[in-house]
């Protein structure tokens, strides 16, 4: 692997429900303004470890965490979740913009659900600039207060990875972000994806490997919560070391 | 051919269990209506007497005859405000606390229970609680304040009505704030809210027209309690002027006076009360039916 600078470092990480293992022995570092998918069969645990990298499991009954993630040099595991969650953004896989709020509304979300107060101006550059970085803005520019809802899913997720970027995030999360959007929407999201990553790091998981290949530039593939291989996504999909890898794979293509 | 008759059979079978529930169906309109008109001709000769001005004379005096709705209307009115406006925030709290915070394990149906245990307890038994124990308290709270200390009266009754219409307004609100998308609820989480602001910022004003909706419904049923009324409003019939004021609402004076109304005005002028309880719950009912109708269909 080419030396990258590490942004997040996960270390021995394991996560179990009750008596579960869920996660297992995690080590996988993630690189600074690259797009890293994660993928694996339904099931392998690829939605939990990006959940527990914003902290979302921790809601959980049952759930024991164990291992450090390190975003620079602060462990997330350790921080205030409120506090990882400002650095982290998360999209999720069905568009979730709020529906009682304007699409201006949504986009400043993250600052007013934390009772962060901007002046007009501020806001006013947060959400054109938010709103820019997510290909968004010249769709909805002349609606700003209407309803986020009566945007086409496509466009619905789209405001949502805005949102997450008004925040300013050092990590962008993407969980399975294209899985309910049509292939034209999805396309646009991808594209989306390879623009944003000159300024933040992502990190998606998802099962369409065809997606995988075409932005990602590290691929890890977890097979049972275990981290079975992870590298470049050209070494991966070109030449992948481990027979599990290489079957996953195979089977998805053929 | 044995088939075909099987067949036939169980299209019979399904069409008479159709029809019996349709029966079913026709009745409950039935009895509806049954009520209403029945309500209707027994009131009809006070409202020959009293005419419209039943609706807004304010003397209640069966041995003169004078006949006038308002005292009660009055009545019903204030002590399920006050019932309401001191039942809100807790079945509110309440309700966020069901929905959001003990959703299922072994406390939730602890909680559950209760709550509906309280919904079970049979009005007179919130009626002698409240002569037992609230009456003398709101009586020394009286002396206290300066107000005459009759105990009995507006305050006492709204504090119980407000008792009893948690169960109803809570599990209400409980429903529809278990409601409110995850998706939504993680989208909140996941930009660093709290699960206070995630409760106040977000599913509130998701479930708010929902919750109100409840609250009207509760409202309904404030509004037709009787028996705990009638044992603690204190039975008066002019118009209350402070909430620390004896009075009876619609359905306490029917409660009181229906045993000894032995002319036929003064027992139809009950009715036309009757009636006029009837038209006002029902309205309260539709308004928070329409509501929660058109929250479903928006959502």
């Amino acid at each position: 692997m080419k030396k990258e600078t590490c942004i997040l470092d996960i270390k021995k990480f394991n996560l179990h429900i009750n008596e579960h293992h869920i996660l297992k022995n995690l080590d996988l570092p993630f690189y600074r303004k690259k797009v890293t998918a994660i993928m694996g069969p339904s099931g392998c645990g690829k939605s939990t470890l990006v959940r527990s990298i914003n902290r979302l499991n921790d809601a959980i009954p049952g759930v024991k965490m164990s291992g450090n993630m390190f975003l620079y040099k602060k462990n997330l595991l350790e921080m205030n979740p409120m506090l990882v969650r400002r650095k982290v953004g998360m999209v999720f896989q069905r568009p979730n913009p709020f529906p009682t709020m304007s699409i201006y509304e949504n986009v400043l979300a993250g600052y007013t659900l934390n009772g962060l107060k901007l002046d007009k101006t501020e806001k006013e550059s947060i959400v054109a600039d938010s709103l820019e970085k997510a290909a968004l803005w010249d769709e909805v520019k002349d609606n700003l207060h209407r309803k986020g809802t009566f945007l086409s899913g496509g466009q619905q997720q789209r405001l949502c990875i805005a949102r997450a970027l008004a925040m300013n995030p050092k990590i962008l999360l993407l969980d399975e972000p294209t899985s309910a959007l049509d292939p034209k929407s999805t396309a646009r999201i991808e594209e989306l994806i390879i623009e944003l990553k000159s300024k933040v790091s992502i990190i998606m998981v998802t099962h369409n490997m065809g997606q995988a290949a075409r932005i990602s530039d590290y691929t890890a593939f977890l097979y049972l919560g275990e981290l079975i291989e992870y590298d470049s996504t050209e070494v991966m999909f070109d030449s992948p070391k481990h027979s599990r890898t290489k079957d996953y794979l195979k089977r998805k293509f053929g | 051919m044995g088939a075909q008759n099987f067949i036939r059979l169980t299209e019979a079978k399904d069409l008479i269990f159709k029809k019996v529930l349709g029966l079913c169906g026709l009745i409950v309109i039935g009895l509806v209506l049954g009520i209403f008109l029945t309500l209707l001709s027994k009131a009809a000769l006070s409202m020959e007497h009293t005419g419209l001005a039943f609706l807004y004379q304010t003397v209640w005096d069966p041995v003169r005859e004078h006949f006038g709705a308002l005292p009660f209307f009055v009545g019903t009115m204030i002590t399920s405000i006050l019932a309401l406006s001191i039942s809100i925030p807790f079945s509110f709290a309440l309700a966020i606390f069901l929905g959001e915070y003990v959703k299922d394990g072994p406390w939730s149906s602890v909680f559950n229970t209760a709550l509906d245990l309280l919904a079970g307890i049979p009005s007179i038994i919130y009626g002698f609680w409240g002569l037992f124990v609230l009456v003398p308290i709101v009586r020394s709270f009286e002396s206290a304040m300066g107000v005459l200390p009759h105990g009995v009266g507006i305050f006492s009754s709204a504090i119980v009505l407000a008792v009893m219409i948690i169960p109803y307004s809570a599990s209400i609100s409980r429903e529809v704030i278990s409601l409110v998308p995850e998706d939504i609820k993680e989208a909140a989480l996941s930009l660093g809210a709290t699960p206070f602001e995630c409760i106040t910022k977000v599913i509130f004003p998701y479930a708010k027209s929902g919750i109100f909706a409840g609250v009207l419904m509760s409202f309904g049923r404030a509004i037709s309690e009787t028996m705990a009324v009638t044992m603690l409003i204190g039975n008066s019939n002019k118009i209350p002027t402070s909430i620390f004021s004896p009075a009876n609402t619609l359905a306490s004076i029917i409660a009181n006076e229906f045993a000894e109304a032995s002319e036929e005005l003064y027992l139809s002028s009950l009715v036309e009360l009757a009636l006029v309880l009837f038209f006002v719950t029902a309205a309260f009912s539709l308004i928070g039916r329409i509501i929660i109708k058109k929250w479903v269909l928006d959502k």
